[in-house]
């Protein structure tokens, strides 16, 4: 009978710790978060950040609400990792293996956000990107509360019963209003310079620019190489040499940006473009040698990332070009869309960024 | 008796955390995917998103072809964005793949938002429609 009692109270003390285990642990976590989020205010998001192939970040996809203040608790258990939200002004440079980096996030505005990991942490890294859906504060009316029941968005304009529209107007990218399209086959430039042309030579030479350079939205339009034969062919710069014309394209075409935004350029070129492109813009960086598109691309292009040094495919290139190849990506090739990370300064910067690759300072 | 008692009440409150904690990580969309095996190698082995993508187009193709493709892919026939992951289905109803998505940035971003409006139960006018309102400022759809 004492025998009988003692392994019942063997029995009890062994359920007493897998009830611990089980119960109280977990409680005592969960509660520890629960009260660290209700003592700052603010819920708390996990986000995971792993290798694309492993997952990329866990969630890709999230939900906040406008004027919430929301904590993002971001991990990773392999690689380094970094993380923007350019629309909500987040950038972590280091999401380091075993630690735990905090951001609040206070979204002001109800839209959509692209966010991206910004360290290179495998061949795959431009796959690591997700989406933040920011949604009003506004109640929804009680009868369409629950779940699967959705606001049907609101109707505009003409064929609105269940045609699709067209997006706003306001938003139809610049190459596409202009007619270029990004995809067609482009002889190279004829005329290409034998040096490398100077911004500052060309401003040295105090030459009259014609309006459709000095005005920013025709020249963006305009193919470089077009651009030295219109000044070629100017009788007003008969006495320049070949070289002085392409050093005064380089100086129109560069003369207005701001160093803050070259700046800003090489720093984004450095995070996002030089892995495949290179540092050097050759197009030969190690993440660009096996991409997964590259039988997709033009057959009389070189196969591999876009060589920024080549004069003949960039002087054939308008600016509007490029700004189209960059906010939405290559067709298949493996180039990812920038439209959804860089504000419309930046994508003009990094333009701008491109274009001294061919042109010293 | 008791000790059977509290063996139930630990299981339980065990499963009721454990019901709390994936209730909270929010990515409950209940969507019909095929098997991993159903594709070939390379989309297998492809990044997390691009193979549920190809996984989701095998198995909801009408989902994807309801909705355009904003790449540029018009210009190489595709018709609709499920074009970018399969060619065709054969007569055996197994489908023709295609590697355009592996190589894609928009076309997976698109199949995702498809994949996620579809597991929150929209109807395919309003995703067609959400995806036209997001995707147009990138360029032509192709439909």
């Amino acid at each position: 009978m004492a025998r009988d009692r003692s392994r019942g109270k063997g029995e009890f003390s062994a359920l007493g710790i897998v009830l611990l285990v089980l119960v109280a642990f977990p409680i005592g976590i969960f509660g520890y978060q629960a009260w660290r989020a209700a003592s700052a205010g603010v819920k708390i998001v996990e986000i995971v950040a792993r290798a694309p192939e492993q997952g990329g970040f866990s969630p890709d996809r999230l939900t906040l609400r406008a004027g919430e203040t929301v904590r993002l608790r971001i991990s990773s258990p392999d690689v380094v990792h970094g993380l923007t939200i350019p629309g909500l002004g987040v950038n972590v440079d280091e999401i380091y293996p075993g630690k735990v980096v905090e951001v609040d996030v206070t979204p002001d505005e109800p839209g959509r956000y692209a966010f991206a990991c910004t360290r290179w942490c495998g061949l795959d890294h431009w796959r690591m990107r997700g989406v933040i859906e920011v949604t009003d504060l506004t109640p929804r009316p009680p009868s369409l509360r629950g779940k699967g029941v959705s606001i049907p968005p609101p109707l505009v304009g003409e064929g609105a019963g269940g045609e699709v529209l067209p997006g706003a107007a306001g938003e139809i990218p610049l190459y596409q209003q202009l007619g270029i399209d990004l995809d067609a086959m482009r002889h190279a430039a004829q005329v290409t310079p034998g040096a490398r042309p100077s911004i500052a030579a060309g401003a040295a030479l105090n030459a009259k620019l014609p309006q459709a350079l000095t005005d920013s939205a025709q020249r963006r339009t305009l193919a470089l190489a077009d651009a030295f034969q219109t000044l070629r062919d100017d009788p007003t710069n008969a006495a320049l040499s070949d070289a002085d014309v392409w050093s005064l394209v380089a100086w129109a075409w560069l003369k207005d940006v701001p160093p803050t935004a070259l700046a800003r350029a090489e720093t984004l070129y450095a995070r996002d473009c030089a892995a495949c492109h290179g540092p050097d813009g050759k197009g030969k960086g190690p993440a660009g040698l096996d991409l997964p598109g590259l039988t997709k691309m033009d057959p009389t292009l070189p196969k591999g990332p876009r060589d920024f040094t080549d004069a003949g495919g960039m002087l054939a290139a308008s600016d509007v070009l490029l700004q189209g190849k960059l906010l939405r990506g290559g067709m298949g090739t493996g180039m990812p869309e920038f439209g959804s990370l860089y504000s419309d300064e930046e994508l003009w910067a990094m333009i701008a960024y491109l274009r001294t690759f061919l042109f010293k300072p | 008796m008791p000790q059977r008692f509290t063996l139930v009440l630990t299981l339980l409150l065990g499963g009721l955390l454990l019901a709390a904690c994936s209730a909270d990580t929010g990515t409950s969309s209940q969507v019909k995917l095929a098997p991993v095996s159903a594709l070939p190698q390379p989309m297998q082995d492809a990044p997390a998103a691009v193979r549920t993508a190809y996984q989701f187009a095998v198995a909801n193709p009408d989902a994807l072809q309801n909705v355009p493709c904003y790449c540029g892919c018009g210009a190489i026939g595709h018709k609709s964005n499920l074009a970018c992951y399969i060619k065709e289905f054969g007569a055996d109803g197994k489908p023709v793949f295609d590697d355009h998505a592996m190589g894609c940035s928009l076309c997976v971003d698109i199949a995702t938002d498809v994949m996620q409006l579809t597991g929150e139960g929209k109807s395919p006018a309003d995703i067609r429609q959400q995806i036209v309102d997001t995707y147009s400022k990138f360029g032509p759809g192709n439909q």
